[in-house]
């Protein structure tokens, strides 16, 4: 197992002049930065969504707060051609790869039906059920191996992860199979990894242990994080997995030196922009490259608002665990870090804040505006109709202007 | 349609499965099986014989004993632009991965309002064999719980095969439930393998009656048969339909049709009472809007409300039979002409 704790820098900048290196660290804190703003951005989205929801504006809520630093630190390596089979706390990872807005976020949380606004689900599903449009409007194929793609979430925990091993089983096809080679807008040599993420708890599943172990056979380029928040629901994970720890109860799947067959295991901490960062990059790197399955154990996440909506985490979490989440929270963290690395200074991060959460506000009021504008249309027709009498009312088969008499 | 050479050999039903395949496979590099026992041995009933010498391991493959992940395999090909074929050994087993084609397969065309789609074909065997686990159909826990899925079930390896060739030429995910005792029975070979298509929706009338219309699938079309043989004697016309799929179910009411001119009909299976009887029945009598035509009370035959046994006895009361068929015609007739068909008891 390699585990990733760092506090150190996350680039080592070896080129030869001073001027090179200069600019390379320009690049860097500028992305760091943007990583920064970006897990704001979606925590806000988070707390306004759950506002929304809790104000009757939206049905139902579930979020990926808590989860944003491990996610953008993922996304660095999700590449054109790429897959995700995921669940419903993958926000800040859909945001962070452009595979969606904060804007089609709203939209799909008020259950908007025009795809050109929510083409995720169309308000099929409910909010954070992502999916790419994977067919054009005559049923075919669009070119896979050009965009990001991400199957199509279902609700059941632990339903994404058999669909994950055929994914990444594609690119083992089309990497060992030549007479696949013409199928170029679905794979470019193989080199694609399906992203999988489950959360700790449903690691419990059947199908979780039976799709690892399918993996660590077939020698897959299927990487699975594990986003490891303490808690199924309120069921702590003393109650869920043996040893508490999905990396050490899959201590035998781990590939060793001359193994034929296993998985790599890498964990790391929710709370270590760069320990994860380095993580994810060596990880998938080599499952890219060999083929090889890996699991990624994020721990020490947090869940700053609950489960979802329609809960309160005060109910079963005791106090000292609630302070311990706050203490750890991942944005937390990485202000801290930005401020001790000397990246930027706590002027810059508050302004960085402060356009994030208005950021926010204005993807929340328009897609807000959009689903309410042709229902606006509607019932002022409506009330135009009923005014000037115009309206037949079915279930009396007379004009309104007889109901009257 | 399966064409026939004058010469045409009659072959073990196996056979056909498999060179139905081969034909396929040869055609189109993107269709792939994968399932339990299915490579080196070729499937247990040697339905994919050879093919993996033919076509190589990933095409052909074995895997381990779970099938949500064979499933999940599938739905992952299948959105990679591959054709893939997952095997489910037995009928038994689907429950093990039903709620991966309940939950995923099913809804994926629906929950993405048209954005994705999964060309994935799950294949099966299953009806009248022995035991708890390995007899029985339950037809209706599948087809209630996977619409959106098409559900095949051909009564011999010449109607399966016709339904694989359809089934690849469109993008729709479907499951075949082969009918298990069908391997080995014989049926002409036709000479224009993985061309034929058997349309799906569209039952086929196979025997041309008056008195009752007799409607089943599977392999209860040869139960089915064997009865009306038996009914024919006693001075009784029945005209029986195989629906050939569930879902959907004939889209051009052939059924209706037929209940127009019997104004009789039996829905005959081996689910439990309630079951996918119940389903053909809510499909003919209230939405084609067969009640209209009725002479007589509509009428299920089915097995029991348990699991068939596996003793010769228990397995005989358990599972309808010809008999059962013959007395459940013969009753509505009585109903009609008490004095032409009297009562048997």
């Amino acid at each position: 197992m390699i585990t990733s704790n760092t506090k150190e820098n996350i680039r080592n900048f070896q080129d030869d002049t001073e001027e090179k290196k200069a600019i390379q660290f320009e690049d860097f804190r500028r992305e760091v930065l943007n990583d920064y703003k970006l897990a704001h951005l979606s925590r806000q989205m988070s707390l306004l969504a759950r506002r929304e929801v809790l104000s009757g504006k939206a049905k139902f809520g579930i979020f990926g707060d808590g989860k944003e630093i491990a996610q953008i630190a993922m996304a660095r390596q999700f590449k054109e051609g790429d897959w995700r089979s995921g669940y419903y706390r993958d926000q800040t990872f859909m945001l962070a790869t452009g595979m969606t807005t904060p804007k089609q976020f709203f939209a799909m949380l008020y259950g908007e039906t025009r795809t050109e606004l929510n083409p995720d689900n169309g308000g099929r599903s409910m909010n954070n059920h992502f999916g790419s449009r994977l067919i054009d409007p005559d049923g075919n194929w669009i070119n896979q191996a050009e965009n990001k793609n991400t199957s199509s979430d279902i609700s059941p925990t632990g339903g994404q992860m058999p669909r994950l091993v055929g994914l990444a089983l594609a690119s083992k096809l089309y990497r060992e199979q030549p007479e696949l080679n013409h199928l170029k807008s679905f794979s470019k040599n193989g080199n694609e990894v399906a992203f999988g993420t489950i959360g700790d708890a449903s690691t419990s599943e059947g199908l979780f242990f039976e799709t690892m172990n399918a993996a660590a056979v077939l020698q897959i380029p299927m990487a699975v994080s594990v986003w490891d928040d303490g808690y199924g629901i309120s069921v702590p994970v003393d109650l869920q997995t043996v040893k508490a720890s999905i990396s050490k109860a899959l201590k035998g799947f781990e590939k060793q030196k001359g193994d034929a067959g296993g998985i790599l295991i890498f964990e790391g901490f929710g709370w270590d922009y760069a320990g994860l960062c380095q993580m994810y990059e060596e990880g998938i790197r080599k499952c890219r490259e060999e083929h090889v399955p890996v699991l990624f154990h994020v721990k020490e996440l947090t869940q700053p608002t609950g489960h979802s909506t329609s809960g309160s985490h005060e109910r079963y979490k005791p106090k000292e665990r609630l302070e311990w989440e706050k203490e750890k929270d991942g944005l937390l963290q990485m202000h801290k870090w930005i401020l001790e690395t000397k990246l930027a200074d706590e002027a810059t991060l508050n302004r960085l804040e402060t356009e994030a959460q208005e950021e926010a506000q204005a993807a929340q009021k328009e897609a807000f505006r959009e689903i309410m504008t042709p229902i606006r249309e509607e019932k002022t027709q409506l009330i135009e109709m009923i005014r000037t009498k115009k309206m037949r009312l079915p279930f009396m088969g007379r004009r309104t202007d007889q109901c009257h008499n | 349609m399966p064409e026939y050479s004058e010469d045409a050999p009659l072959v073990p039903g196996r056979e056909i499965i498999r060179d139905n395949f081969d034909a396929l496979f040869a055609k189109d590099p993107r269709i792939l099986t994968l399932g339990e026992d299915t490579g080196k041995l070729g499937d247990v009933n040697r339905t994919l014989e050879g093919l993996q010498e033919k076509y190589g391991e990933w095409r052909v493959r074995d895997t381990g004993i779970h099938e949500a992940t064979i499933v999940g395999e599938g739905i992952g090909l299948a959105l990679r632009g591959l054709r893939p074929i997952t095997e489910i050994q037995y009928f038994d087993y689907l429950l093990y991965t039903l709620h991966v084609i309940s939950d995923d397969v099913a809804t994926t065309h629906y929950r993405t309002k048209g954005g994705q789609k999964v060309p994935l074909i799950i294949r099966t065997r299953g009806h009248r064999l022995e035991g708890i686990w390995h007899s029985g159909s339950p037809l209706s826990m599948v087809i209630n719980s996977v619409r959106g899925v098409h559900v095949c079930v051909p009564r011999d390896m010449t109607r399966a095969a016709g339904m694989y060739n359809t089934l690849l030429a469109g993008e729709d995910p479907a499951l075949i439930i082969e009918p298990l005792n069908g391997y080995r029975i014989r049926e002409k070979q036709p000479s224009n393998f993985g061309e034929f298509r058997i349309p799906l929706g569209i039952p086929e009338v196979l025997t041309e009656g008056t008195d009752v219309t007799l409607v089943t699938y599977g392999s209860c079309v040869r139960i089915a048969q064997e009865a009306i043989t038996q009914l024919r004697e006693t001075g009784i016309s029945v005209e029986l339909i195989d629906v050939q799929t569930l879902l959907p179910f004939d889209t051009k009411g052939i059924i209706l049709n037929s209940l127009k001119k019997t104004n009789r009909i039996v829905f005959f299976d081996e689910d439990v009472p309630g079951g996918a009887t119940a389903y053909m029945l809510q499909k003919v009598i209230e939405e084609q809007g067969g009640f209209y035509y009725l002479d007589d009370k509509p009428v299920t035959v089915t097995a029991k409300d348990h699991r068939p046994a596996y003793g010769t006895d228990g397995d005989y009361f358990s599972n309808p039979n010809a008999e059962d068929v013959y007395e459940a015609v013969y009753d509505m007739m009585g109903v009609a002409y008490p004095e032409k068909f009297p009562p048997i008891y």
